[in-house]
């Protein structure tokens, strides 16, 4: 990545040396530019119910999502998804995730028909790499009912903070 | 703020002045890179119940985000979080607010178990400044207490 250099005020008969224009006009314009480029939007889909009985978090299949942080980055997560459980004693919880790391906070579902969810989180000065975003769920309590995911958009906004 | 000039097309042999390399290198990349500085995003989450019974939208505590402003931008704020009414026949309103700005839409819940929410608004055109942007319930109706948590709230700032 191209670092940003405070630009010079050239004074009347300056001229630009090579490492000035090096600098202040290519590696300020491949700095603006890699910011630009660094900035992105990424997405998925899935329209097939998926369900659980697991007591734990896992994944709701279909719906992870690999994106590449080229730069230090906030990264917003938000997904909207229909969401029930076939036993309103136990419940649903959903969640997202980069990775094996819990983001943002989890929507509870009790209800036995689906209903219209959505999960928003800040993932904040994530490191320049690659990872997977992801919707995952599990009863909210243990022991019985399933846990039904669908319709589910997952979008990620990666914005780049240097 | 660092103005943006158009910038000058040199001809063959023609040598930049101090005063158009300022304007057209210096000031214009300054420009490029305070609009990138300028477009800000915060987050915040909110895990502890919170409950009202009051009829007037007030703030859910805690579930708010602090967001500072160089330059005039517009505003997305989105708000995830769970909701409920002990009472079906007294529902929940839910609305966003930056500071004392009623923003976007109310939205309605009367379901007695939690149920997931989100919310969505649209702040146009906001003059550079610190603002507060928080999620704010209330009571419809004589009865029933109102329960808010797992408050997920982020606003993104973009410089126009």
């Amino acid at each position: 990545m191209t670092d940003w250099t405070a630009p010079k005020t050239f004074a009347s008969g300056d001229v630009g040396t090579a490492a000035e224009m090096n600098t202040y006009l290519r590696d300020n314009e491949l700095h603006l530019k890699e910011r630009f480029a660094g900035s992105t939007f990424w997405s998925v889909t899935m329209d097939t119910e998926r369900t659980t009985t697991s007591d734990t978090v896992v994944d709701v299949t279909g719906t992870t999502l690999a994106v590449t942080v080229a730069r230090a980055s906030d990264v917003i997560v938000v997904a909207s998804f229909n969401a029930k459980t076939n036993d309103y004693l136990f419940g649903s919880y959903y969640y997202l995730y980069r990775d094996s790391t819990y983001i943002g906070l989890r929507a509870v579902e009790w209800r036995e028909t689906y209903q219209c969810a959505g999960l928003v989180a800040f993932d904040d000065n994530v490191a320049a790499g690659t990872y997977t975003y992801r919707l995952k769920y599990s009863r909210a309590e243990a022991g019985g009912g399933t846990v039904y995911a669908d319709q589910v958009v997952l979008s990620v906004l990666v914005i780049p903070t240097v | 703020m660092t103005d943006w000039t158009a910038p000058k097309t040199f001809v063959a042999g023609e040598v930049g002045t101090a005063a158009e390399m300022n304007t057209h290198l210096r000031d214009n990349t300054l420009h490029l890179k305070e609009r990138f500085s300028a477009a800000i995003r915060v987050g915040a989450t909110m895990d502890t119940e919170d409950t009202t019974t009051s009829t007037s939208l007030e703030a859910v505590l805690n579930a708010q985000v602090s967001l500072t402003t160089t330059m005039t931008s517009d505003v997305v704020v989105v708000a995830s979080f769970n909701a409920k009414t002990s009472d079906h026949t007294y529902p929940g309103i839910f609305r966003l607010y930056r500071d004392s700005t009623a923003l976007g839409s109310i939205l309605t819940d009367a379901e007695e178990v939690y149920s997931p929410i989100a919310l969505v608004a649209h702040d146009n055109d906001l003059a550079a400044g610190t603002y507060v942007y928080k999620l704010y319930h209330a009571r419809v109706g004589a009865m029933g207490t109102i329960y808010t948590d797992q408050v997920s709230i982020v606003a993104i700032a973009m410089p126009i």
